[in-house]
């Protein structure tokens, strides 16, 4: 619980820093948040994950975090067709509604589920 | 009509969203409606309903959406006919066979509603609608 809980704050905080952008990040293994830049040319609409960080974290890296500020919490479509790699958890959402998402390859779409305690296991 | 039916008109479709002015689905618009004109609070959105982020979920699903509402703990009393003002009237549109859409009942034969490709409006209530309805729902509060 503590850790959930340590996250979700970790989001919320960097996404009011980061307003009216949206902004990304990793989470570690061992649940620890590291704040990445929003390199996207569009960042109030989108965001692109700085690689360096990315690679500086990538054996660490249990799944990235990208906040929809004053927007609806869920991903979008576009989110789901952008994860390449399923090598990572995604995360996104604003304030308090956190959700992992996933792309389904047989239905074709992206699936999602609130944030929770189960996700970090 | 009453008079505040025209702050619920012209709103964009948006699957998943929930703001009057961005964009809103059907499920949320009822919700919205129900909770700024009497109060009360019907406790879920669509997301809490619907895990698939695609506009065109129910081509992919065989989950029928408003699960809930046929859970006695919930809140919603399932009506026979008849429906009234701030009923919730649940239909099967298009080529598959699950509960994939909702709209308000108004009174007086009119429904307020909004799907993929328009913006929110009011509708009769009549044949066409009353064909594809699979349920009309009240919230367990409205005891008229």
């Amino acid at each position: 619980m503590e850790k959930l809980q340590f996250l979700v704050n970790e989001f919320k905080k960097h996404a009011k820093d980061e307003y009216p952008n949206e902004c990304c990040g990793i989470v570690t293994k061992d649940f620890n948040y590291i704040r990445c830049s929003n390199i996207s040319p569009d960042p109030i609409n989108s965001f692109i994950l700085d690689p360096e960080k990315m690679i500086e974290y990538e054996d660490e890296c249990w799944g990235i975090f990208h906040s929809h500020p004053d927007d609806e919490p869920t991903p979008s479509s576009l989110d789901g067709k952008k994860i390449a790699c399923e090598d990572f958890k995604y995360l996104v959402g604003w304030e308090d509604d956190i959700y992992l998402y996933w792309y389904d390859n047989s239905l074709n779409c992206t699936l999602f589920k609130t944030f929770d305690e189960s996700c970090l296991k | 009509m009453p008079n505040w039916i025209t702050n619920y008109l012209d709103i964009p479709y948006r699957h998943l969203g929930n703001n009057l002015e961005k964009g809103i689905d059907c499920f949320n618009l009822c919700a919205a409606v129900i909770k700024n004109q009497t109060g009360e609070d019907l406790q879920y959105k669509t997301s809490d309903f619907c895990n698939i982020v695609e506009e065109d979920w129910y081509t992919k699903t065989h989950d029928p959406l408003f699960k809930a509402f046929d859970n006695p703990n919930y809140g919603m009393l399932k009506i026979e006919d008849n429906p009234q003002p701030f009923d919730i009237i649940l239909m099967s549109i298009g080529s598959t066979n699950i509960t994939n859409h909702c709209a308000l009942f108004l009174g007086n034969g009119k429904m307020l509603q909004t799907m993929i490709d328009h913006v929110s409006w009011i509708t009769p209530y009549g044949r066409w609608y009353k064909r594809y309805t699979t349920g009309i729902y009240r919230w367990k509060n409205f005891n008229f």
